[in-house]
């Protein structure tokens, strides 16, 4: 990897949201490709990011400011990939379940999937179980990935997958789900595809999922 | 359970104490709770006390009731924890001239459910800014200590009252925010330590103004670290910001002669932070167990003879399980914790407004149970 996609990533890693920005246009001077950018800088970065996060040697603040960093980056780096035909590492629709107004622990998993390639459609908090079936319609994604805080708002998840189901659109989309009273048994009793302890196992999950989708 | 009022309750805070400490092993079992919802208790009062529920009577939670509403409201828990066989009575503090929090709500989906369930807006609190924190009104928030007076006049013999409040809970909600703090601890560190200075120091002065009072039987301090995996921030600001605080009021409680327990969720366990709370901070107890972080009984196993264990019963156990499954799980954590002491009964966390009715009073009737049986 060229120096300048190595200090991007320590950059990225360091949250510095001034410099990524710069490094950024100073790699695609040197004629290195927005593939190359995003995918040997900033997800690099970002891919540390969450292995720390998950092993217990960052915290949320790192990880938010890193977010922010890598933010800065791609506001640059985003047009020139639409414009070469890059394509994402999967689409998620993403959002907390209805009657739930929790947002950190949605908003990490979202930073870290932007952040390893994923082109996230975050629905925000309290969201229906409709509204996650018409963003599937409209948006014909990878994955759906739910988040509930609350034990009474767990089956909230429940109803979203046969919402999904009721919509003609299960078939089309892998489900996971995450977040405090969350567990295995839970994910697996309500047919989804997949549980994430934290946002770092989220993104393993997703690549995992959406891997095996596009090779079958 | 038809009636889960005792016949004849007798509080006894004083062995409480006792079996907290390790100093005694327990006669019956003991029963602890940061926080019952109203719902819950408001559903017990009607059905079982056939008393109709007196409301807290103020625009919201933390504003002041009308005049006389406060003590009657406070008069009504007392009977209630008194019945229901607590030996004290949780007061939270009243903030007066704080400015309103910002809020998000939503539809309540929980079984006794309030109409609409709110939760802080995270993406931002009350000072983003030195501007705002010079405009905040520090001097004129002032912490009311009126029910800790209410309390008092309506105290059973035997009976105390655990005074509450948060602070680094606090700021994250509603001072500086989620994002807010996350985000100034890079950008603006001087303001972040500054507020943690200012608020840290509104909740010593509370804790100071009750902490003499005779009823008070301990400083149940409140105040969310973490989450499933980790805590929100690195130990080392925690110990920067936070624990140096943390200390400050179980010195308070400790100069008194009275305990200091805290309420705190989150994994303290993985980054080793536990430790400085048991060791440097030198809480008497802990509470709030989720048994996706560590199971009170491993607690019980792990720290049991340095530091006592409250309450323990999975939130999320307690409110979906069965009574055939329900039953033998509380069993089972009275059978590791209960010998030895240094371990009162109660929730995981709270009898939340979404746990049925059904599973608490389960609770306390294996409490009983147990005691029936003569384990104790």
């Amino acid at each position: 990897m060229s120096n300048v996609l190595n200090e991007l990533a320590d950059k990225l890693y360091a949250g510095d949201a001034k410099s990524v920005p710069v490094l950024v246009q100073s790699a695609l001077d040197q004629g290195l490709t927005p593939a190359q950018v995003l995918n040997d800088g900033l997800v690099a970065g970002m891919d540390r990011v969450g292995v720390d996060f998950r092993n217990g040697e960052i915290f949320v603040p790192e990880v938010l400011v890193a977010a922010r960093a890598m933010h800065a980056g791609m506001n640059i780096l985003r047009p020139l990939l639409v414009q070469s035909h890059v394509a994402s590492a999967g689409k998620v629709v993403l959002g907390t379940v209805a009657g739930d107004l929790h947002d950190i622990g949605k908003n990490l998993v979202g930073m870290m999937l932007e952040g390893s390639g994923f082109e996230i459609i975050d629905l925000g908090i309290d969201t229906p179980p409709g509204k996650f079936a018409d963003a599937v319609k409209t948006h014909q994604p990878h994955l759906v990935a739910m988040s509930a805080l609350l034990t009474t708002t767990m089956p909230g998840m429940k109803r979203t997958i046969d919402a999904l189901t009721q919509a003609g659109v299960r078939a089309n989309v892998k489900v996971i789900v995450g977040g405090a009273p969350v567990t295995e048994t839970f994910a697996r009793e309500i047919g989804a595809d997949g549980y994430a302890p934290d946002a770092a196992s989220a993104v393993e999950l997703a690549r995992a999922l959406v891997g095996k989708e596009q090779k079958a | 359970m038809t009636n889960p009022f005792l016949e004849s309750p007798a509080p006894n805070f004083a062995e409480l104490e006792r079996v907290l400490r390790g100093e005694q092993e327990p006669r019956r079992v003991h029963l602890v709770e940061l926080l019952i919802d109203e719902e819950v208790l408001r559903a017990i009062a009607e059905q079982h006390l056939g008393q109709a529920w007196i409301p807290w009577g103020g625009a919201q939670r933390w504003l002041p009731p009308p005049p006389g509403q406060g003590e009657r409201y406070y008069q009504q828990l007392v009977t209630l924890y008194y019945r229901l066989g607590y030996d004290y009575v949780p007061v939270s503090r009243l903030w007066l001239n704080h400015p309103a929090p910002r809020r998000r709500r939503a539809e309540d989906t929980a079984a006794l459910a309030r109409g609409e369930r709110a939760w802080v807006d995270e993406s931002r609190g009350l000072i983003s800014s030195w501007e705002e924190f010079s405009a905040f009104p520090w001097n004129e928030i002032k912490a009311d200590g009126s029910p800790c007076e209410w309390v008092a006049r309506h105290l059973p013999p035997g009976m105390k009252m655990t005074v509450q409040a948060s602070f680094f809970e606090h700021i994250l909600e509603n001072l500086l925010g989620y994002k807010g703090l996350f985000y100034l601890l890079r950008d603006e560190p001087d303001l972040v330590t500054e507020v943690f200075a200012r608020w840290g120091q509104k909740v010593y002065d509370y804790y100071a103004s009750v902490i003499g009072m005779e009823q008070v039987g301990a400083i149940f301090h409140g105040d969310d670290l973490g989450f499933k995996t980790s805590t929100f921030l690195s130990p080392k600001d925690l110990r920067r910001l936070v624990f140096p605080w943390f200390k400050k009021y179980a010195a308070l409680a400790h100069a008194h002669n009275k305990m200091f327990w805290l309420h705190c969720c989150g994994n303290i366990y993985t980054n080793g932070v536990i430790e400085d709370l048991i060791e440097e901070v030198q809480i008497d107890a802990l509470h709030s167990f989720q048994d996706v972080i560590l199971p009170v009984t491993e607690f019980k196993t792990r720290y049991g003879n340095r530091v006592a264990a409250l309450g323990g019963v999975d939130m999320d156990k307690l409110a979906r399980m069965d009574e055939a499954s329900l039953r033998p799980y509380i069993r089972s954590i009275m059978n590791t914790c209960i010998p030895g002491g240094r371990f009162a009964l109660g929730s995981g966390n709270s009898v939340a407004n979404y746990v049925p009715l059904e599973n608490y009073l389960i609770l306390l009737d294996e409490s009983r149970c147990w005691q029936a049986s003569g384990k104790v």
